[in-house]
This record gives structure tokens, C-alpha cells and sequence, in this order.
């Protein structure tokens, strides 16, 4: 990263906030003391009341464009704006807006009412149909009205309800009823037209839903309703499509609202910027931060924009700045996919050291360690490939599928390693351990775990102490090597006491240990000795490696004595499907495990956490 | 009597601190649970926290190995 600074004239501060939103590769930052040419900062930009102003405007313009947008159907087809709208913050656009509001709530009311008399119109159709060989007598002078019910078949509840209903109409009504199906029962009551109106208080006080006929063929006889019905029933598919077209129409002013609101909050950004550039009575300063490699190409695209009227100067960030320098990552292609295994921490602070390489190459160490299985490792390797092939998942998914390959290489290192392939199946077919056993030979399996992560602390150790002196942290490397070099004798101490090194060696280990633990405890005080306890513990954190590898292992063991004790295929079939949510499991615990080791046992000896991401000022995507 | 003693050992080694690592677990799951609630984005840490009492079960696991194989 670079320390940049763009000075220039006064008025050409919007014009230079527009060019370094194009470029897309600047983080700003408040100029400080020292910048624009002064012993104190600059004086910030402080909003006037026509950019609050503008400000509101443009905010009101994204909230009124999400909403239509919400509202509009995705366009379909190519996504070609069909019209441009004015620039946001200016009254054309809002008066656009209006008009798009209005013809869209139009549509939209439109089909919902013609939606609604769809449904109204099939019910009432089906109702119909079941009632039509039924006749009403009444007297064509009191002008029958029809009142369409669906009930559920209650022969009493039927009866009250007819009961109520002569009561009302003095007798002067016909009720008809046909089953529509095994649960409903259709109901059409024609009743004098002075009758409807209380008709209707009754239904609604009794809690019936009435089948309203629609409001164009209230008060026809039975025959014009039903001839209504039927022409409604005609016409409405074609009005409805119409109203579903005319929606689309809309819709294809999504891309220009999206641009609208892709202008709109770039607009916004660029005000808000300004308020973090400072100024002097003729000049403007906007500082920041931006990747070394863009400087030139800037600088370059500076000059061909603003010739000699803007200066770009870029400069390293002095060591005090380093804490609020924003941090881009950069590693090996092969090494990125594993970027986002630091995800669950944050980002180094900038100047530390970047664990991404060593997280690549201890994650499926340990990885393997654990599952260590021939066939698992070719099965997970097989995925991977597969996945990698067909293109699942992107961009990400093709990251994903390094770790998976990586992953499942060492799985089937270790696997030939300990000679298990299916556990023991792998024996059966002459594959003989290269190392050792590691379901007979638990000890060993132990010390290896443990003394792997013992190579791993030292080395989180040694990184510590470089990353303390990289800091001019002088005091903290100090007890850094007193701890590394506390970790390291005590480490002898232990191999000495248990057998493998000779007794002399113990003496001097003790006495390197203990040196190493007065120099941390001179350096950093009383709080170091607690690094005796912890350093053990974080050592032996580590045969949770053995623990899960031989859960695994004897997992395998257990699936294959299923197969040979059950008579087949039943014996077969439990065997497989235990070797399945073996393979599941071990896709599952290792990660954990290998993330946790890093992230509390190593990390914790050298990671300088804090580092804020580098989010440069740039248009922005949506 | 001597090998029901070995065995009973290293069981109450491992049985113990699973309890406890169970225990942990259970107050960290809760806590986490009701985190991931309102802050999706510490998915990770909760994740790495749960995992960090397992060093209970695991240690547990290494004293029961030690005591049935003698060493």
C-alpha cells in the first residue's frame, strides 16, 4: 500500500472526486497535519446547505427506486434499458418517477381488480353449473337478486339458514343447493331486491362468506347471469393478459432504474466524500491509500485528465500510520483459495505477517492426519475433480476445490503412511503401512501428533518474535524469545524424561528452559510465567489430531467387522452405509479441529489481528 | 481386580470431561445461538468457540490412553 495525496485547485474537487470514483482503486482517509502543504491538517469540507439539500434528494431518489423496482416483475429478455431517465437530484427525474408511480399503480390495480373478478366469476361458474337445472319461480317484479354460497355439507346449519332466510324475505325467496364435491355444498338464494341489503347483515353476522356475484350483474335475472357469467368468463383471460403485458412494458424500465439508482449512489458517495477531503482557502487535498502497483497507472491517468492543474503524490505510510493502513492480501494463486480460512479471524493488521501460506500447508496436514485413508482421500479427490469440471459453484466453488484436492491428497498420503484404505480392507489387498500402524500403535501416534504441534508452536514462535522486531517492538521480542526458547528447552526437557535422549541432555535443557523463562518473565513480568501452563496445554491441544484420526480409524474397523459378522447383503449394506457417515464425519471434524489449531494454539504466537480491508471509493456495482 | 480398577480409571478420565466439555458447551451453544440471532456474521468465531472446550475431552482421552496402555 501507498500513501497517496491529490492536490489541486479548489474548483476541481467534484471533477477529481468523479475521476478517482471511475478509477475505482482509492481509499480515502481525513488529510492529516503535514498534508496540503501545512503544519496542521486542512481544514474539512463542511456540507452547505444545497448538498444537504441534495443530499435528502438523492436518498429520496434510491428509497423511490428500490420500491418501484420491488414492485416491477423481472424484465424478460435482454436487459436493454428501453428509456434513459434524467440525471438523479434533478426535478425531471422526480416528475419521471411520479409518472412511473402512477402508470404502474394503474396496472397494478387494474389486474388485482381483474384477478379478483376472475376468481369471483369461476366460483360463481362452478356454482352455477351445479345449480342450473334448478329454476327459480319468484315473480320477475320484485327483481330477483342471486346470492351465491359455498357451505360445508351441515344439513342443520343449511336448515337454520333457510329458516333465517324466509323469515327475512316473508317467504318470498327460492333456495337452492347441490353438492360440488364430497365436503361443499353450493347454495343459490334468490331474493327480492329490497331484501339483498339484509340479506347480506345476515350472512356477515353469521360469519358466511357470500360469493359475491360481480358488481356488473347484480340485480339480472337467473338466465342474464348466467349469460353474464359465461361472457365475463370469455373475456377476462384476454383482459387479464393484457394487464400482465402492459406490466411487462414496465418492466422493462428496470434497467434504467437500476442505472438511476447505480447513478444515484454514486452521486451520494462522491458528497459524502467530499466531506472527508480538506481544503485551504484555494486548494483541495483528498488523501488516502492505494495498492503500490496503481499508483503509476493514477498517476499517469491523472495527468492526461487534469495536466499539471492536480498533483499526485504518493509516498510508503510512515510505521505510526500502519495501525489504519487498510490490508489487501496477496498471495500465490495456488495459496488464494485458502484466503478464506482467515475469514473467521480479522484481517492481519498491515506490516504483520500474512498466515495464509503456512494456514495452506498446515490445514491439510492436519487434514490428513486425521482422515488418513487411502479410499476417502481418492473419493474426496474424485469430488473435487468432478465439481471442478462441471463448474459448481463459480468462482468460489473452483477455490473451494484446491482446498478439497489439497485436503484429500494428504488424506491418502497418510493413508498409505498408516496402510489403511477403508480402515483395514486396504490390508487385505497387500497394503502395508509405511510408517506405522496407527489403530495398534497409540503412543506413537500421540508423540507424532504432539510433536508436530510442537514444530508448529515454535514455528508460530519464531514468527512472533520476527513480527515483534519487524514493529521495532523491542521489549515484546524479547519475551517472545524467552518464550520460544522456554517452549523449546522444555520440549528437550520432556523427550530427555521420557527416554529417547540421553539423561545428560537433561541438565542443560532445564537450564536453557529456565533461562528462556527469566527473560520472558524480565521482559513482559509475572504474566509470563503462565506460559509454562499454557505452552503445555497448547502442545497438547494437539493430539486431538490422534484422538479424531483413531475415532476414524476404529469407525472404519467397526463398519468392516459389520460386513464379515452379518450374513449379506444386509451385513454389506450396514457396512457401506457406516463407512458413508464415517466419510461425513471426517469431512466435518478435521476441519474444525485444523481451524481451531490454527486459529487459537498458532496463531496466537504471532497473529497481529485488527487489519481493516481496503474498500476503495469506487462507482458503485448496484 | 487390579484391570476393573485400570478400566474404571481411565472411564471416569474420559466419562468426566466429556461431562464437562458437554456442560461447555451447552452455556456456549446457548450464548451462541442467541448471537447468531441478531449477528449472523460471527457464524466463524461461535464455531471456533464451541470447539474450544473439546481440549477437555481430548486431554481426558490422552490420561485414559496413558492409563490403559501402562505408560
Amino acid at each position: 500500500m501507498v500513501q497517496v495525496e491529490l492536490f489541486g485547485s479548489r474548483r476541481l474537487l467534484p471533477e477529481a472526486l468523479t475521476f478517482l470514483q471511475a478509477e475505482g482503486v482509492f481509499q480515502l482517509r481525513l488529510p492529516a497535519a503535514g498534508e496540503a502543504g501545512g503544519p496542521t491538517p486542512p481544514d474539512p469540507i463542511l456540507p452547505s446547505a444545497g448538498d444537504e439539500a441534495l443530499e435528502a434528494t438523492l436518498e429520496e431518489t434510491v428509497r423511490r427506486v428500490d420500491a418501484l423496482r420491488g414492485r416491477l416483475p423481472a424484465p424478460s429478455g435482454p436487459g436493454q434499458a428501453a428509456t434513459t431517465l434524467p440525471p438523479p437530484g434533478t426535478p425531471e427525474l422526480s416528475e419521471a418517477l411520479d409518472g412511473l408511480e402512477s402508470r404502474l399503480g394503474a396496472v397494478e390495480a387494474r389486474r388485482a381488480a381483474l384477478l379478483d373478478e376472475n376468481e369471483r366469476v369461476t366460483t360463481f361458474s362452478r356454482l352455477v353449473v351445479a345449480l342450473a337445472p334448478l329454476a327459480h319461480d319468484l315473480d320477475p317484479g320484485l327483481e330477483p337478486e342471486l346470492h351465491g354460497l359455498i357451505l360445508k355439507r351441515d344439513p342443520v346449519a343449511l336448515g337454520l339458514l333457510i329458516a333465517e332466510v324466509r323469515r327475512l324475505t316473508d317467504d318470498r325467496c327460492q333456495i337452492t343447493s347441490r353438492e360440488l364435491d364430497d365436503d361443499l355444498l353450493g347454495v343459490l338464494l334468490a331474493v327480492p331486491r329490497a331484501s339483498g341489503r339484509e340479506l347480506g347483515a345476515l350472512l356477515f353476522a353469521r360469519g358466511v362468506d357470500e360469493m359475491r356475484l360481480p358488481a356488473a350483474l347484480a340485480g339480472h335475472s337467473m338466465v342474464d347471469g348466467l349469460l353474464a357469467v359465461a361472457t365475463r368468463q370469455r373475456e377476462l383471460p384476454a383482459e387479464i393478459v393484457a394487464a400482465d403485458e402492459a406490466l411487462a412494458a414496465l418492466a422493462r424500465e428496470g434497467p434504467a432504474l437500476a442505472e438511476t439508482r447505480r447513478a444515484a449512489r454514486a452521486a451520494l458517495d462522491r458528497l459524502r466524500a467530499s466531506g472527508r477531503c480538506g481544503a485551504t482557502r484555494f486548494a483541495f487535498v483528498v488523501a488516502g491509500w492505494m495498492p503500490e502497483e496503481r499508483l503509476a497507472p493514477l498517476e499517469a491517468a491523472a495527468a492526461a485528465r487534469f495536466g499539471d492543474q492536480v498533483a499526485v503524490l504518493g509516498r510508503r505510510p510512515p510505521r505510526a500510520s500502519w495501525s489504519e493502513v487498510p490490508v489487501v492480501l496477496r498471495n500465490h494463486p495456488w495459496v488464494r483459495p485458502f484466503e478464506p480460512l482467515l475469514g473467521l479471524v480479522s484481517l492481519p493488521r498491515y506490516g504483520s505477517v500474512d498466515p495464509t501460506p503456512l494456514l495452506a500447508v498446515g490445514f491439510p496436514l492436519f487434514f490428513g492426519l486425521v482422515l488418513g485413508d487411502l479410499v476417502f482421500g481418492a473419493l474426496a479427490a474424485a469430488v473435487a475433480l468432478l465439481a471442478r469440471a462441471r463448474g459448481w459453484g463459480g468462482r468460489r466453488g473452483r477455490d473451494l476445490t484446491v482446498v478439497v484436492l489439497a485436503c484429500a491428497g494428504a488424506s491418502a498420503l497418510f493413508g498409505l503412511l498408516f496402510g489403511e484404505a477403508l480402515g483395514g480392507v486396504g490390508a487385505q489387498f497387500g497394503l502395508h503401512p509405511l510408517l506405522f500402524e496407527r489403530r495398534t500403535n497409540l503412543m506413537t501416534f500421540l508423540a507424532l501428533t504432539t510433536a508436530l504441534g510442537l514444530c508448529h508452536l515454535l514455528l508460530g514462535a519464531g514468527l512472533g518474535v520476527a513480527s515483534a522486531l519487524r514493529a521495532r517492538h523491542r521489549r515484546e521480542a524479547v519475551a517472545r524469545l524467552g518464550k520460544l526458547v522456554l517452549l523449546g528447552g522444555g520440549a528437550v526437557v520432556a523427550v530427555a524424561w521420557l527416554g529417547p535422549l540421553p539423561p545428560w541432555a537433561l541438565p542443560p535443557a532445564l537450564a536453557v528452559a529456565g533461562a528462556g523463562l527469566l527473560v520472558a518473565l524480565l521482559a513482559e513480568g509475572p504474566v509470563a510465567a503462565l506460559d509454562v501452563v499454557l505452552g503445555l496445554g497448547n502442545v497438547l491441544s494437539y493430539s486431538r489430531l490422534m484422538a479424531l484420526g483413531l475415532a476414524s480409524a476404529t469407525l472404519a474397523d467397526v463398519a468392516n467387522g459389520l460386513a464379515t459378522a452379518i450374513q449379506p447383503p444386509t451385513g454389506l449394506a450396514l457396512a457401506i452405509l457406516l463407512h458413508a457417515v464415517n466419510f461425513t464425519l471426517c469431512l466435518v471434524s478435521p476441519v474444525v479441529a485444523a481451524l481451531r489449531l490454527h486459529y487459537v494454539e498458532f496463531f496466537e504466537r504471532f497473529y497481529d489481528e485488527g487489519g481493516a480491508p481496503y474498500r476503495p471509493f469506487a462507482v458503485p456495482s448496484s | 481386580m487390579e484391570k476393573v480398577f485400570i478400566a474404571l480409571s481411565a472411564a471416569l478420565a474420559i466419562g468426566v470431561t466429556a461431562a464437562a466439555t458437554a456442560w461447555v458447551q451447552s452455556r456456549i451453544g446457548a450464548a451462541g445461538a442467541g448471537a447468531l440471532a441478531e449477528k449472523p456474521e460471527v457464524r466463524g468465531a461461535i464455531i471456533v468457540m464451541l470447539a474450544i472446550p473439546e481440549t477437555l475431552v481430548i486431554l481426558g482421552f490422552v490420561v485414559a490412553v496413558l492409563i490403559l496402555t501402562g505408560k
